[in-house]
């Protein structure tokens, strides 16, 4: 059944009725860093009463949230034991090589 | 079965803007199907050297390191990449080499393999391992990031392992 054109769906932007949206302080950008959203962040530009302040059960899955109400500030911990910027290779062991590698092959260097 | 390889040529030096890396050698093989690869070796500080291949078709291509170019010939493309690193240490006997097995990405075949533990990274670290020795390298690697080292022990320079984990943290903040 072809649609008319001027048929939209309630959600479409140009309906008129554009669909809360809530932003988050550092949502979408890395969380590998520590972020501190204090005062001078700016307030996101529409929450609907109903909506959490933050997608706090997405975003604690990925790294640890520490909040504090007194001071109003919300701090994103580093993963434990992963320190930031760390790039950690093992050497292995002269047993490590000789188990791991093809035997029938000749050593070039 | 690596021990065969394609005839290569040097083709140009390319110094990066920012310096890092340093330099990028860019090499090129044809293969007996008539392909033509790209061999980019980086040469970052510590006379580190990042090899790193493709075909030359996918050279704009941002998934250049992750595509297959199911041409069946990865002993000899490897065997020539294995060539380019010994002309490469005969001329700076103190280098250091290492590469990162990119995962495969093959939207026809819904294949998106994760970074950790690839299939080319299998390959590579098993064919380093059987042939280079730890007399002339310190063999290092990091499974989660598919990351393999050969780090040269006649390099006099102190302390360079850790020097040279470091220099890739810093100037490459995703690998940590």
């Amino acid at each position: 059944m072809a649609v008319s054109k001027k048929h939209r769906e309630p959600d479409s932007p140009k309906s008129g009725i554009s669909k809360p949206t809530t932003q988050v302080s550092g949502a979408g950008k890395s969380l590998d860093k520590k972020r501190v959203a204090g005062p001078h962040r700016k307030s996101a530009a529409y929450v609907p009463e109903s909506s959490a302040p933050f997608p706090a059960t997405v975003l604690e899955k990925v790294v640890d949230i520490s909040c504090d109400a007194d001071t109003n500030t919300v701090t994103f911990l580093d993963t434990p034991g992963i320190a930031e910027n760390e790039f950690e290779l093992t050497i292995l062991t002269k047993e490590e090589l000789e188990n791991s590698r093809i035997k029938a092959y000749s050593y070039i260097l | 079965m690596f021990n065969s390889w394609y005839e290569f040529k040097y083709v140009q030096s390319i110094k990066s803007s920012d310096g890092i890396p340093l330099k990028t050698h860019r090499y090129s093989f044809k293969t007996s199907k008539k392909l033509r690869f790209l061999v980019d070796v980086e040469e970052y500080d510590f006379k580190v050297f990042i090899v790193k291949f493709y075909l030359k078709s996918h050279l704009y291509s941002d998934k250049r390191f992750n595509l297959l170019t199911n041409d069946f010939d990865t002993p000899r493309k490897l065997g020539t990449c294995l060539q380019i690193m010994l002309s490469i240490y005969k001329k700076q006997p103190l280098a250091s080499f290492g590469f990162i097995g990119a995962p495969i990405i093959d939207d026809k075949r819904n294949i998106n393999e994760p970074e950790s533990n690839t299939k080319r990274y299998r390959i590579y670290s098993t064919l380093v391992k059987s042939l280079f020795s730890d007399v002339h390298f310190t063999h290092a690697y990091n499974q989660r990031k598919s990351a393999y080292t050969l780090i040269n022990k006649d390099n006099p320079e102190s302390e360079l392992f850790t020097k040279v984990q470091k220099m890739f943290a810093d100037y490459y903040p995703s690998l940590g």
